[in-house]
C-alpha cells in the first residue's frame, strides 16, 4: 500500500502542469543558469548533507544544547503588547464593516493575510514566540478572567478538563478552515465578509475559553497560537516568564515533543501552501476554471463551483503531502520491523507509522516555514509595505493631498523596486534549502534518540527522499511559470 | 507556438522531477539489496529498547 501511495504521489507530481506562485509580484528574472538547475543543485546539497550527517553526527545532541540567558524583560510589557493586539483586532473588524469595500484600500484583508498570516510568523522566526503576547484572544481571555475573578471573589467554577487525546487537533482544523478562507472562500477579498468571519472566530474562541480556561483553550485550539508557536521553536530566542534565552536556531523544535494533532498542523500548513502555489499557476488556473464551468452546468452558481474546485484541490494537496510524509515514516522501519508491525512474529511490535509521523513532526516544521517564506516572500516584501499606509487610513477614506492620516503614513506608496526579481529568487532558494537542511538535521537527531545507532542514519533515507521531493516541488512551484 | 510552449512547460517540469526519481530509485535499489541480509540477521525489531518510545509528551498547560 505505501508503495502504491508513493507511485500515486509521483504520478500526481508529474501530471501537474507547471505552476506559478499565487502571490507573485515578481518581475522578470535574469538567472545565469535555468531555474531547474537550482533544484538539481539543492538536491545534491541535501544528499551530501545527509551522508555528512550520517558520518559525523553520531549522538543526539540538539536537545542537550545549552542556552545562554540574555536578560529579563519587565512582566508589565505583556499588558501593552496584548492591548496592541486587541486594538489591531478591533481595527480589523471596524475597517471590515465600516471601511471602503475594496480589498487593497481596506485595512482588514491586508492585516489578516499579510500582517497576521505572513508577518507574524516571519517575526516569530527571528525573535521568538511573539504571538504568545500579541494574541488578542489570549489578552481578552485573561482580562475577562481577571475581571470575573474580582467580581465573583474567587467563586468562579473550575474550567472543564479537555481530554489529552484531543491534543492540537482543534488547531489543525482551525488552520485548515483559515486556509480555506484564504484560498477558496468566494468572499475572501470582501472586507465586510472577512469581518463577519473574524467576529465568528472570536465568538467561538470566547466560548471555548470560558468553558476550558484561557490558557488550555488557546494552547490547544487557537490555530495561529499553535502554528506560530511551532514556528517560534526555530527562532534563536526563547522567552520564558520574562527571561530571554539565546540558543542555536531550530534547537527548540528538537526539544519540543509533538502531541496528537501537531503533525496535522504542520501537514496542513505545507499542503495548503503547496495548493496556493499550484492553483495560482497559469495552466492549473485555467484547468480549475474549466472544471468549475462544467460543474456550474449542473445548476450550482459559478462562484461556488469555483470554490468547490478550489476546496477539492486544497484537500487533495494536503492529502498528497500527508501521503508523502506517511510513506517516508513507513520507510524508516526496516523490513523486519514492518513484518513485526504486521503481526506475523511473536515479538514486540514497533511503533505505528502514525506514531512515527507524530514523533518526527517537529522536523517537518522547517519545511512548512520554508514553504511559507518562499511562497509569501514577495507578498510580504511588497504588499507588506501597504500596512503603514493602511494603518493611517484603515477605512480607506479619501484624503486631501498631503494628509498623512492617523500616523502620517497614509501617503506612503509601495516601492516595487527595492528588491529585484533575482534577489527574491535567491532568497527563496536559500529559504527552501535552509529549511530542508534544518529538517534533515532535526530528523537525524531524533532518529538517534529513537532508533539504535546502527539503524538511525539508515532509517532516515526515506526522509531524505521526502526532503528532496519537497525541495524540488517547492522550487518548481516558485519558478516553473 | 502554443503547443511548443506547452511541451516546453512539461519538459521543464520533468527536469524538476528528475532528482526525486534518481535519489528515490537509488535508495530503493540499495534498500532492496539490503533487505535479504537484514531479514536474516536481525534478532529484534529496530527499536528493541521500547523505552525509547515511552516519553509521551505532555500538553503545554499540564
Amino acid at each position: 500500500m505505501p508503495r502504491l501511495i508513493a507511485l500515486l504521489s509521483a504520478a500526481f507530481l508529474l501530471a501537474m502542469p507547471a505552476a506559478a506562485q499565487a502571490h507573485g509580484l515578481v518581475g522578470r528574472r535574469d538567472l545565469p543558469v535555468p531555474a531547474w538547475m537550482f533544484a538539481w543543485g539543492a538536491a545534491i546539497v541535501l544528499i551530501v548533507s545527509f551522508f555528512a550527517l550520517g558520518a559525523l553526527w553520531r549522538e543526539p545532541r540538539l536537545a542537550a544544547t545549552k542556552e545562554r540567558r540574555l536578560g529579563r524583560v519587565p512582566a508589565w510589557l505583556e499588558l501593552p503588547i496584548g492591548a496592541l493586539g486587541v486594538a489591531l483586532l478591533g481595527l480589523t473588524i471596524i475597517a471590515g464593516f465600516a471601511g471602503l469595500q475594496i480589498d487593497t484600500a481596506n485595512f482588514a484583508p491586508t492585516a489578516i493575510f499579510v500582517g497576521l498570516w505572513v508577518g507574524v510568523p516571519v517575526a516569530s522566526l527571528l525573535v521568538g514566540d511573539l504571538y504568545a503576547v500579541l494574541n488578542p484572544l489570549r489578552a481578552l481571555g485573561r482580562a475577562t478572567g481577571w475581571v470575573v475573578g474580582k467580581v465573583a471573589r474567587g467563586q468562579v467554577p473550575e474550567p472543564l478538563k479537555m481530554p489529552d487525546r484531543i491534543g492540537h487537533w482543534p488547531a489543525a482544523a482551525g488552520l485548515l478552515l483559515f486556509a480555506w478562507v484564504e484560498l477558496a472562500f468566494p468572499g475572501r477579498s470582501d472586507p465586510s465578509q472577512l469581518a463577519v468571519l473574524v467576529v465568528l472566530f472570536c465568538v467561538v474562541h470566547a466560548v471555548g475559553m470560558s468553558l476550558y480556561g484561557t490558557e488550555a483553550w488557546i494552547s490547544r485550539a487557537d490555530p495561529f497560537a499553535v502554528w506560530f508557536g511551532w514556528v517560534a521553536t526555530l527562532a534563536p530566542l526563547r522567552w520564558d516568564r520574562g527571561t530571554v534565552y539565546l540558543r542555536p536556531p531550530a534547537v527548540g523544535a528538537a526539544r519540543r515533543r509533538a502531541v496528537p494533532g501537531d503533525a496535522a498542523v504542520v501537514l496542513v500548513a505545507i499542503g495548503t501552501t503547496t495548493w496556493d502555489g499550484l492553483s495560482g499557476g497559469d495552466m492549473l488556473g485555467t484547468a480549475t476554471a474549466d472544471i468549475a464551468a462544467q460543474i456550474a452546468k449542473s445548476g450550482l452558481s459559478a462562484t461556488w463551483s469555483n470554490a468547490l474546485v478550489l476546496t477539492l484541490g486544497m484537500v487533495l494537496a494536503v492529502a498528497f503531502v500527508t501521503a508523502l510524509v506517511f510513506a517516508g515514516a513507513w520507510g524508516m522501519l526496516s523490513p523486519a520491523a514492518r513484518r513485526r508491525a504486521a503481526g506475523d512474529e511473536g515479538r514486540p511490535a514497533p511503533p505505528s507509522v502514525s506514531r512515527l509521523v507524530r514523533d518526527f513532526a517537529p522536523s517537518l516544521v522547517p519545511i512548512g516555514v520554508a514553504y511559507a517564506v518562499g511562497h509569501y516572500l514577495s507578498l510580504l516584501a511588497f504588499q507588506g509595505q501597504a500596512l503603514p499606509q493602511l494603518l493611517s487610513n484603515p477605512l480607506g477614506r479619501e484624503l486631501a493631498p498631503g494628509d498623512g492620516g492617523w500616523l502620517g503614513t497614509a501617503q506612503w506608496t509601495i516601492d516595487y523596486g527595492w528588491l529585484s526579481a533575482n534577489a527574491i529568487w535567491y532568497l527563496q532558494v536559500a529559504a527552501l534549502l535552509a529549511g530542508h537542511i534544518a529538517s534533515l538535521v532535526l530528523s537525524h537527531d531524533r532518529a538517534l534518540e529513537r532508533f539504535p545507532k546502527r539503524r538511525a542514519a539508515r532509517s532516515q533515507r526515506a526522509m531524505l527522499v521526502v526532503a528532496v521531493v519537497f525541495t524540488c516541488t517547492g522550487l518548481w512551484l516558485l519558478s516553473a511559470v | 507556438m502554443g503547443v511548443i510552449a506547452h511541451i516546453a512547460h512539461w519538459y521543464e517540469s520533468l527536469l524538476y522531477a528528475l532528482p526525486m526519481v534518481v535519489i528515490g530509485g537509488v535508495l530503493w535499489y540499495t534498500a532492496r539489496k539490503e533487505r535479504g541480509r537484514e531479514a536474516e540477521g536481525e534478532a529484534g525489531w529496530d527499536g528493541e529498547d521500547d523505552s525509547r518510545w515511552d516519553d509521551e509528551p505532555r500538553l503545554k498547560d499540564d
